[in-house]
């Protein structure tokens, strides 16, 4: 999967989750200031990317995550 | 103190007169009696009536006896007693050294029992769940006799031993302690006041009874107005609280104009401009605000917010209905809840609920209120500074000093009480989890939303807490004895654990086994506990019991999660046990860490600085707040990050060094 794939489904995620439209979501989108993500939102969204990726991922590092591109590259280093 | 008539002496002519002169009168001057030495130059412009006697017979100079003022009606009046301007006094044992001014009317008027034997309308309004009150009354006593009326046979012994010793209380009489000072106080009607109580301005205080002590001594203020009413040892009530029919335990703090009706409050709670009707207030029940109305709920180890407020009632059968909050939990600022619902312990509720549900499987959670819905988020409240925080203040913040301390209280945070329903939350998460399509948002139960996303994460969660608990279950154990050999160890381990303790229950404040309660309410149905001292005996045995009952519980967890079918027990299991604890005690400390930094984010920094500027904002907020690194609470969760990797590693250590003596 391409990064610009992974970044894609990332943003599909994340606006179901924080019921938003996808147009709105940016690369450099932060979670919390810019998409209004509060804490339990977070880690819905740690367990939507497990699901949609069919990964488990490291959910403090997970956690830490600010943005949507990191985000996508933090998933990418599961699925490489 | 009981009065020794023949050490007394009736007046003699000169006696009269010299009081006579000093504007005193009587009804009949032979029915006052005096310890022979009593002066009686400082007893002046007093009208006696009925049987009054003065002083006893070791009665000092600097003791005398000053009375002016007043109207002393079939009263004994102790060495060193000062009355002053008491409209009325009329039958009162007053006790050495105890100073009694401006007082409208203080009387005992007829048979009382001083407040024991009334009946409060606990928890369900509508009744069905009467608390009959005594001045020794426990918050487990409580308990016992307000939620478990599915045994009437037990109720109604229980009942007979309380009303045993209701009667035991009553008494024409009625007495103020030693040392007791009451002023500036209006009415003062069949109560019986304890030593070194203090009573300054309260208006009105009709049937009851104030057992305060010298080490522990109870203060009523102003503006109060108590009828129908026991106050234990050390509590301060003050500045127009009203309480009416309503019990108050041990180091309770009460005042701004608090009033409650029909409640019992028990140890080191604190209720402040709200009001409480039929509340069964457990320990630690705190309740500061105005606007919070807390109503037909059991509470302990509660905080309400500003504005709490439940309701009991929907318009049909009338206040029928009632609310259980279970331990360590919080309710939001304006928070709504309709009865009945139950809280699960250590959990914080925000929003508005408008219908019922039962959360009291899930602890930790929190249930917030998303458009009309509520929501619940299974075990996010275990990683909350606040609950970590919580755990360390109640025990710093017990006010009692009395030497007996009715309400008994454990402090403990992971007990098997919350570990059973940590089990099965876990389970039932899981369980959701595994049954619920992927196209579905959330999952409904016990009128709750889950979110399905939440389901498996939340269940990860609990287990972290399950392994914190066995693994510190385990190292406390370990830490008990010098453990010789590895068969030393097993038997160690082993030993009582064959008790029973599968199931557990919460007496407001004390933790024990279903099967301990059983047994004690056998004991009462079968009158086999004869007496009210018997039975607070018996809840102290619970109560020592727990430590015992708790590891035999802990045990049978560790062999049911790690599918072992005997008492076998082997090194690796036990290192297992302890790595699980150090990795998930780590995990859970770095949570908590997370959660506590927000407290010094971006966010936290809203409204401070003159100006919109960073600088000025980072300075004012580090002059008011300071920097994270130097909070004591992150500080101290630093700390523990190395005293469990420290305390890991001395257990692997000790269990090595046992496992190569093995046999």
């Amino acid at each position: 999967m391409t990064s610009t794939e992974t970044t894609e489904r990332v943003k599909k995620v994340v606006a179901q989750v924080l019921k938003i439209d996808a147009s709105e979501i940016g690369d450099d989108s932060n979670f919390i200031f810019d998409l209004g993500a509060d804490s339990m939102q977070s880690i819905q969204l740690v367990a939507a990317f497990e699901e949609e990726f069919d990964i488990e991922m490291d959910e403090d590092k997970a956690l830490e995550v600010q943005n949507i591109a990191d985000a996508s590259s933090f998933i990418q280093s599961y699925l490489s | 103190m009981e009065t020794h008539i023949d050490t007394y002496r009736t007046l003699t002519e000169t006696d009269i007169r010299i009081l006579i002169e000093q504007g005193c009168k009587a009804s009949n001057w032979q029915t006052i009696k005096i310890a022979p030495a009593l002066p009686l130059e400082n007893i002046q412009n007093t009208i006696f009536q009925g049987e009054v006697t003065l002083g006893d017979e070791h009665i000092t100079e600097d003791q005398s006896i000053n009375i002016s003022n007043c109207k002393v009606v079939d009263c004994s009046i102790a060495n060193g007693v000062t009355l002053s301007n008491v409209h009325l006094i009329q039958n009162y044992q007053i006790l050495e050294n105890t100073i009694i001014e401006n007082v409208n009317s203080m009387t005992v008027q007829g048979e009382s029992a001083f407040g024991n034997g009334e009946t409060l309308d606990i928890l369900n309004e509508g009744g069905g769940r009467e608390l009959t009150m005594f001045d020794t009354l426990s918050a487990q006593i409580a308990w016992l006799q307000i939620r478990c009326r599915h045994n009437t046979l037990f109720s109604d012994k229980l009942q007979q031993l309380i009303n045993t010793y209701v009667t035991s209380k009553k008494s024409t009489r009625g007495i103020i302690g030693k040392h007791v000072s009451i002023k500036h106080t209006n009415l003062i009607e069949d109560v019986n006041i304890g030593d070194y109580c203090q009573i300054n301005g309260a208006v009105h205080l009709l049937n009851g009874t104030i057992r305060s002590r010298m080490e522990d001594p109870v203060m009523i203020g102003n503006g109060v107005i108590a009828r129908n009413f026991i106050i234990q040892e050390g509590s301060h009530i003050y500045s127009a609280a009203m309480l009416h029919h309503c019990f108050i335990g041990q180091g309770v703090m009460m005042g701004k104009q608090y009033s409650a009706e029909h409640s019992a409050i028990f140890a080191n709670s604190e209720c402040f401009h709200g009001e409480g009707l039929s509340i069964f207030a457990g320990p630690y029940t705190v309740t500061h605000h105005k606007s919070s109305l807390l109503i037909a709920g059991q509470y302990s180890f509660y905080n309400a917010g500003s504005g709490s407020n439940q309701s009991n009632h929907m318009y049909k059968l009338g206040p029928l209905h009632q609310g259980i909050v279970e331990r360590g939990s919080k309710t939001g600022s304006f928070s709504y809840m309709l009865w009945p619902s139950r809280v699960g312990p250590f959990s914080v509720v925000m929003g508005k609920h408008t219908s019922s549900f039962d959360s009291g499987d899930f602890p930790f959670s929190y249930i917030t209120e998303e458009q009309g819905k509520s929501v619940l988020t299974p075990a996010m409240n275990l990683f909350s500074v606040g609950t970590s925080r919580d755990i360390e203040k109640w025990p710093n913040r017990d006010r009692r000093k009395a030497k007996r301390k009715f309400d008994l209280i454990h402090f403990d945070f992971l007990t098997p009480y919350i570990m059973e329903r940590v089990m099965t939350a876990r389970d039932q998460l899981l369980k959701l989890y595994k049954e619920t399509p992927k196209e579905r948002e959330s999952v409904f139960l016990n009128g709750l939303h889950i979110y399905r996303l939440m389901l498996r994460t939340c269940s990860k969660y609990y287990q972290i807490a399950m392994k914190v608990y066995m693994g510190q279950e385990l190292i406390k154990k370990l830490g008990e004895e010098e453990l010789r050999n590895f068969a030393h160890l097993e038997q160690h381990l082993t030993k009582h654990t064959e008790i029973s303790a599968k199931h557990w229950v919460d007496m407001v404040g004390m933790l024990t086994p279903v099967c301990q309660l059983e047994k004690l309410m056998q004991e009462i149905s079968e009158e086999h506990i004869t007496d009210l001292t018997h039975l607070h005996e018996r809840l102290i045995e619970l109560y020592l019991g727990y430590h015992e009952w708790s590891w035999s519980y802990c045990w049978k967890l560790i062999k049911q999660e790690h599918q072992l079918e005997t008492d076998d027990i082997t090194p690796d299991l036990l290192l297992k046990v302890i790595t699980d604890w150090k990795d998930n005690s780590l995990k859970l400390n770095k949570m908590i860490l997370t959660d506590a930094e927000k407290e010094f984010d971006a966010v936290s920094r809203i409204g401070y600085g003159i100006t919109n500027q960073e600088d000025t904002i980072n300075s004012d907020f580090a002059a008011v707040r300071g920097a994270s690194s130097d909070n004591k609470k992150i500080k101290a969760l630093h700390q523990e990050q190395g005293l469990i990797e420290e305390k890991a590693g001395e257990m692997i250590k000790l269990v090595e060094s046992l496992k190569e003596e093995r046999p």
